[in-house]
């Protein structure tokens, strides 16, 4: 699925906010920034493609150790990540994330019913996550996105 | 004592006059009273009168026990205090004349006695003893000859003690035997009635409590005979059978009677194994009631026995109602399959919500690419809409349709708008028309997911009761919502249709998971799993549903309002939703 990644990969990666200061005023015009993190390459390859095609400037990783990686490096606007991965889930991986990008909006992407009892823990810890099950029409998810 | 006439009396005629007199008062005394105190006490001290002793004891005869046979009962005449502090007789010597011969003994002087001085240990008086010469003892007996006791006169004179003493003493004594016989007789008869009474408050009690464990346990009681194949019913089993209380009624027609007929072979053939065995007979069976409804019985009996053979002669038992034991077990099997099949939901779920997510992507992502030629575009937006069907099919059987995890705020309104649209095109090409009429401001609180599945759901059915057969009747689909206020605020809102209505065999089970008319498309789930949603929110659901001509069905939606609660964290707000 590698081949299928869009060539705006190259671009996100290469983005290198200089301070918080000049972050905010690209966020004005800039097209926002999205990671997808999902275990399964093709959801989240196909997830970046629509999303880049749909006016985002979207990457894709594939678990939640290279996602706390990811987002570290492209300071991401929103990120949109799968729940239920091997080694480190998708709530843990949000939580590490939160707490270095406190502004970043983490959407969790679920296909199981189990994710709301994950979800209920971390709202425990004082993390609060919007959940969006799986499968959904990417014009939905779109507009999801655009909301806010 | 009339002073006048004792005045004009010579003083010898006056004595006995006063004596007659005496003895008749006594005996009209002792003949009315019941009291044995009060009869010794009395007898005694007339004799003392009688016979001018000086003083007066009577020994109470308590042989039946060991040791001490003579009981010193009444002292009369000396104080009282002297005797008590004696110790009491033995049967030897003296006594034995008036206790062991029944005889009366009247000396001048008993210190002259050849029988004096022979009873141990004392040999004699003993110490302390008020000083005896003259000396009258009668034996005290009841009408069957037994010797009830003794009353002994004293008198440090001798010589006190006449024959006409000794007569006086005798009737004295006769009367207190009668009247000591009538306190026993009465006693014994009062024992008697105690004891009966006793006995009854026992019998009754027992019997009470065999009532208060049958009330308890809702048993109902019946006796058969086997030879005339009678029953007899208590109330409770009367109540249960459908039947007059003690009616005559037999066993072989009542059965025919009320026991639903899958089961009346089982309750006959369970019958027939203890008649032949003499084992316990247990059956359970139902009912049919005369309101058309079914009840679950449980029978048991035991046989009965002719008396000395070993002959059956019939039965008795108890029948006890166990409808509700019986719902809840079914309710529990189903609760137990429907976990399993949550389960299994959950597990599907997951294995193809990933893969049906990546071909919906890739679907879009073809359908969008420009450089695909226009029929294509087509095909590939057929494929998307038949996708979106699974789609949701899974998310409405598997029970996974969660948007927002916390409950919220709902703009009613906005969502049945929102629900009706999504079904816009599919109500357009079956000639469906749908109006709204919607009370602005409707609004609860719950999860948004949840709300919108129970409308969509009642909106596709709607939509799908359109279709008769093979062929689809034009006509319209109503929504109306209003505020409700009262007992409970909330919304209630109806989804009206003007399709074929609910044919009357399955509206009983139109709610039961499983259960579908839509034969291939349907799964049996979405009425199931509405119902569960409304009453997760506290709410209620029913219909009205009519088939003909005119044909239709409404279901009205009642939520409750269930206002946030404000003092908990937001975490909280999920689990306080009534479950």
């Amino acid at each position: 699925m590698q081949t299928n990644r869009p060539s705006s990969d190259s671009r996100v990666g290469s983005h290198h906010p200089t301070s918080l200061a000049d972050d905010s005023t690209t966020r004005e015009t800039a097209p926002p920034r999205i990671l997808v993190v999902d275990d399964e390459p093709l959801i989240a390859d196909t997830i970046v493609q629509i999303l880049n095609r749909s006016g985002f400037v979207a990457e894709a990783v594939y678990g939640g150790r290279e996602a706390i990686e990811a987002a570290r490096r492209i300071v991401p606007d929103l990120i949109l990540s799968d729940v239920l991965m091997p080694h480190l889930d998708g709530v843990e991986a949000a939580i590490a994330i939160q707490k270095f990008l406190p502004n970043t909006r983490i959407i969790l992407f679920s296909g199981q019913a189990a994710t709301v009892e994950i979800l209920a823990r971390a709202s425990h810890r004082g993390y609060h996550f919007e959940l969006l099950a799986k499968p959904l029409h990417p014009t939905q998810l779109i507009k999801h996105l655009r909301r806010n | 004592m009339d002073s006048a006439i004792t005045q004009a009396s010579s003083p010898a005629a006056s004595q006995t006059e006063q004596q007659l007199r005496l003895l008749i008062e006594t005996g009209l005394m002792l003949a009315s009273e019941r009291s044995l105190d009060v009869i010794v006490q009395a007898a005694l001290d007339a004799g003392l009168h009688l016979c001018g002793a000086r003083f007066g004891a009577f020994f109470y005869n308590s042989s039946d026990d060991i040791g001490a046979p003579y009981s010193l009962y009444k002292v009369s005449g000396a104080d009282s205090s002297r005797f008590a502090s004696l110790p009491m007789p033995r049967p030897s010597g003296i006594f034995n004349v008036s206790f062991i011969a029944q005889e009366i003994l009247r000396s001048d002087d008993i210190t002259l006695d050849p029988r004096y001085g022979q009873n141990p240990p004392f040999a004699g008086q003993p110490p302390g003893h008020p000083p005896v010469r003259s000396y009258l003892a009668v034996p005290v007996r009841s009408r069957a000859g037994h010797v009830l006791g003794c009353m002994i006169y004293g008198h440090p004179e001798p010589g006190v003690f006449t024959q006409a003493s000794e007569d006086l003493v005798a009737t004295i004594a006769s009367q207190a035997a009668v009247a000591i016989d009538n306190v026993r007789l009465s006693d014994s008869l009062t024992n008697e009635i105690s004891h009966v009474d006793a006995a009854r408050t026992l019998q009754r009690q027992t019997s009470d409590r065999l009532h208060q464990a049958l009330d308890a346990a809702q048993l109902g009681t019946w006796i058969w005979d086997r030879a005339t194949d009678l029953l007899d019913l208590d109330e409770r089993a009367a109540v249960l059978f459908h039947t007059a209380p003690h009616a005559p009624i037999t066993r072989t027609a009542l059965r025919q009677r009320i026991v639903l007929s899958e089961d009346q072979a089982k309750a006959f053939k369970s019958m027939e194994r203890c008649v032949a065995s003499g084992g316990l007979y247990s059956v359970e069976y139902r009912i049919d009631s005369p309101d058309g409804s079914q009840t679950w019985v449980s029978a048991s009996g035991i046989a009965t026995f002719t008396p000395g053979s070993s002959r059956i002669a019939g039965m008795v038992g108890t029948v006890q109602d166990i409808t509700a034991r019986k719902t809840q077990e079914s309710a529990l099997r189903q609760s137990e399959k429907l976990a399993a099949t949550g389960r299994l939901a959950a597990t599907i779920a997951h294995e193809i919500n990933n893969p049906l997510e990546a071909v919906t992507n890739l679907i879009y992502l073809s359908r969008t690419d420009p450089a695909v030629p226009p029929p294509v575009q087509l095909l590939l937006e057929t494929a998307d809409t038949e996708l979106a069907r699974v789609a949701q099919i899974a998310q409405q059987t598997l029970g996974f349709y969660r948007d927002t995890t916390l409950p919220s705020e709902i703009d009613v309104n906005e969502l049945l708008h929102g629900v009706v649209d999504l079904f816009a095109r599919k109500m357009i090409s079956r000639k469906i028309t749908c109006t709204l009429d919607l009370e602005p401001g409707l609004c609860i609180y719950g999860l948004q997911g949840e709300v919108r599945q129970i409308f969509s759901n009642l909106i596709v059915n709607a939509i799908d009761s359109f279709t008769f057969a093979t062929t689809i009747k034009p006509g319209g689909i109503h929504v109306r919502g209003r505020h409700l206020r009262g007992r409970r605020n909330g919304i209630s809102i109806l989804v009206s249709d003007e399709g074929s209505g609910i044919p009357l065999s399955v509206r009983q089970r139109i709610f039961s998971p499983f259960f579908t008319t839509k034969l291939s498309v349907g799964t049996g789930l979405g009425l199931w799993v509405t119902r569960g949603f409304v009453e997760k929110h506290g709410g209620s659901i029913r219909f009205r549903t009519r088939v003909g001509d005119p044909a239709g069905t409404i279901f009205r939606v009642f939520l409750p309002a269930n206002s946030p609660p404000t003092d908990l964290p937001p975490e909280a707000l999920a689990l306080h939703l009534p479950a």
